[in-house]
């Protein structure tokens, strides 16, 4: 992120006594394809419709390329939204909707069907041009949305949930093609979901929104491997998550004593321990190997081994606290090792793959 | 009791359905199509002396087109009541678009000053349009107040007098069916016209007045509908010259003692009512619908 298009500052805004926003720092570069990710109330869309002027702020600042847009009506903004129900107009064709922008900007009509028919071959949809919205399926509107955002060439097109309505193949369909199009006319967009898949998959960065405040913000890989805190860590898929207490703390390293014996993890830059405090340390269950347990420094017994096709799933307790469970994915193809379930197993991992979290 | 709910499920489907069926289609076939059929029976029938004799004539409808003073009527009829539509429903349209764009106890408000109207007594009403537009009526007075005289017979007992009471008094059925219609228009169309840099002025252009069309379209043919059949209205304030189709068709009824006559004249009012209904649904955009 090289510099920031739109910045928000400090954003609040409550209705009557509830607080919706609590104090939103978020900044969306250029060319970036960002997804708020939270639950449905957290106060995601709440940002969509302030940056695209919907709502006001009740205080705080959102700027545009250094100018402040506190005050700028919807329709001087540089943004166009995508809404959730695709807000499509029933009474024109396709092509009518699609050239709304560049009808409502005065440009010639014979340019606008040019640039309609170049907007709808951009979303694939050739051909639909004099059709209307009510002949159209869910999928299609969708995408009629979509080039009726992008032929106004905005600086930043806003995305609400825009594919909550689809069904699950529809949805992996519209995210790649979302993500291809976003890197093909070279637009930023602020993506609203309340789905971690689509977050990991589309984002170059996501901000996940919790009860009105930013959780982290971080790339996709960063927020699955070295999440700022519990509620993070365990927001994407599964994750093991082992107690213990901090043995030795140094620049680089944290030496941690866990049930199921000690390891040695990164240390974060803000790490904040010191020895004897206690910490939570996250791995995720595929970057977690099982070796032989006379050599290996961590070990436990095997509770069971889950066979679920091309991965099994393999639970390991801790000798001293049954409480502490493992789990372990492996390649069920892998070999060289028998599991017999209550047998002693060795754990291992790449120092780098655990991340110490504040318990 | 012990009745098998499949069981009295099956038989009200067996036999309710059809019965139901029945009593929805009976009333109005006996309300609606036996009337209209026992009109169009007279309507070609003849007076004879005191007695109604039924003949296979066309005569009476001849003479509504052929008698200037009839003719005359009902065009005069058709355009009063034009301008009542025209007018309520220009007026009608601003005052439902300030109902639909206020909020809370402010829309509440509006919609009660406005739909009292519709709870008073028609007759009331009429009597109280009197007292403003009559000779000495508070519209003259003002008129006198301000130094403009010799107006005093301008709204009183004559086809004006009409066209101002029947406007008045139907603005509420102008009203309603345009802000049902404007109430429809979901919010996220109006923020997509907004967001993609249209004006208000644009999108109440655009957007908002094509999507109403189907409530204008209503409130159109409800006042044009009303003001047709009105008698009463042209009875009590039109004067000598207020005739209206309504009121030529209640004098032959009730004073004439032409019954056919005025059957024919009522076939044609009714026609003219299709018509203009018809022609509504016709001319309304379909995907506005």
């Amino acid at each position: 992120m090289a510099s920031s298009l739109v910045k928000l500052r400090k954003i609040v805004k409550t209705y009557g006594a509830i607080k919706v926003l609590d104090g939103i720092d978020l900044d969306i570069g250029n060319d970036e394809f960002v997804v708020v990710l939270g639950p449905s109330g957290s106060g995601k869309t709440t940002i969509l419709r302030m940056i695209g002027g919907f709502t006001q702020p009740s205080s705080g600042e959102i700027e545009f390329d250094g100018m402040s847009l506190n005050g700028v009506p919807i329709n001087k903004r540089p943004f166009n939204t995508v809404f959730q129900d695709y807000a499509l107009f029933p009474h024109m064709t396709v092509a009518d909707n699609v050239g709304f922008g560049l009808r409502v900007r005065g440009v010639a009509s014979a340019q606008i069907t040019a640039e309609a028919a170049n907007a709808l071959s951009l979303v694939e949809l050739k051909g639909f041009a004099d059709r209307y919205p009510a002949q159209l399926s869910g999928g299609q509107r969708q995408r009629v949305a979509l080039a009726r955002a992008i032929i106004c060439k905005p600086r930043l097109i806003l995305l609400d949930e825009p594919l909550a309505a689809l069904d699950a193949s529809l949805r992996r369909q519209m995210q790649t093609f979302l993500k291809d199009l976003q890197r093909e006319i070279k637009t930023s967009f602020l993506f609203i979901t309340h789905d971690q898949e689509e977050a990991i998959t589309m984002a170059d960065r996501i901000v996940i929104v919790d009860r009105g405040v930013i959780c982290q913000t971080a790339t996709p890989r960063q927020m699955y491997y070295q999440p700022d805190n519990l509620l993070v860590a365990t927001f994407f898929g599964d994750n093991n998550l082992i107690r213990g207490t901090a043995a030795e703390v140094s620049e680089k390293w944290v030496v941690v004593e866990t049930p199921f014996g000690t390891c040695r993890v990164q240390a974060p830059e803000t790490l904040w321990a010191t020895v004897k405090d206690p910490l939570c340390i996250a791995v995720r269950p595929e970057n977690v190997t099982l070796v032989a347990a006379d050599a290996a420094p961590l070990k436990g017994r095997v509770v069971s081994v889950e066979f679920t096709g091309p991965i099994s799933v393999i639970k390991v307790e801790s000798h001293s606290d049954p409480a502490a469970v493992l789990n372990v994915k492996c390649l069920s193809a892998a070999k060289g090792m028998e599991l017999a379930i209550g047998g002693d197993v060795g754990i291992s991992w790449q120092s780098e793959d655990a991340w110490p979290l504040h318990p | 009791m012990n009745v098998n709910p499949d069981k009295s499920e099956r038989i009200v489907r067996q036999f309710g359905r059809p019965l139901f069926y029945c009593f929805v289609f009976a009333v109005p076939l006996l309300l609606i199509a036996a009337p209209f059929a026992s009109f169009l029976a007279i309507s070609v029938g003849e007076v004879k002396g005191s007695d109604i004799v039924m003949s296979l004539t066309l005569k009476n409808f001849v003479r509504i087109v052929e008698d200037p003073l009839y003719f005359q009527v009902v065009w005069k009829t058709i355009s009063l009541c034009l301008g009542v539509s025209i007018v309520t429903t220009c007026l009608g349209y601003p005052i439902a678009y300030l109902i639909a764009i206020s909020t809370h106890s402010i829309r509440y408000a509006l919609i009660c000053i406005f739909s009292i109207p519709l709870l008073m007594n028609y007759v009331i009403k009429i009597y109280a349009m009197r007292s403003i537009l009559g000779g000495s009526g508070v519209l003259n007075k003002f008129l006198e107040i301000i130094g403009i005289s010799g107006l005093s017979n301008l709204f009183v007992f004559n086809l004006n007098a009409v066209f101002l009471v029947l406007a008045s008094i139907l603005l509420p059925f102008a009203i309603f069916p345009i802000f049902i219609a404007l109430e429809r228009i979901p919010n996220s169309l109006l923020h997509a016209a907004a967001d993609l840099g249209a004006s208000r002025f644009f999108t109440f252009t655009r957007i908002i007045l094509p999507l109403s069309m189907p409530g204008v379209a209503v409130a159109f043919s409800f006042t044009f509908v009303l003001a047709i059949g009105d008698f009463i209205t042209p009875q009590m304030v039109g004067g000598p010259t207020g005739f209206t189709l309504g009121r030529v068709i209640y004098s032959q009824f009730g004073l004439a003692f032409n019954w056919p006559f005025g059957a024919a004249l009522s076939i044609v009012l009714m026609t003219i009512v299709m018509v203009t209904i018809a022609l509504t649904v016709f001319v309304t955009p379909r995907r506005a619908r």
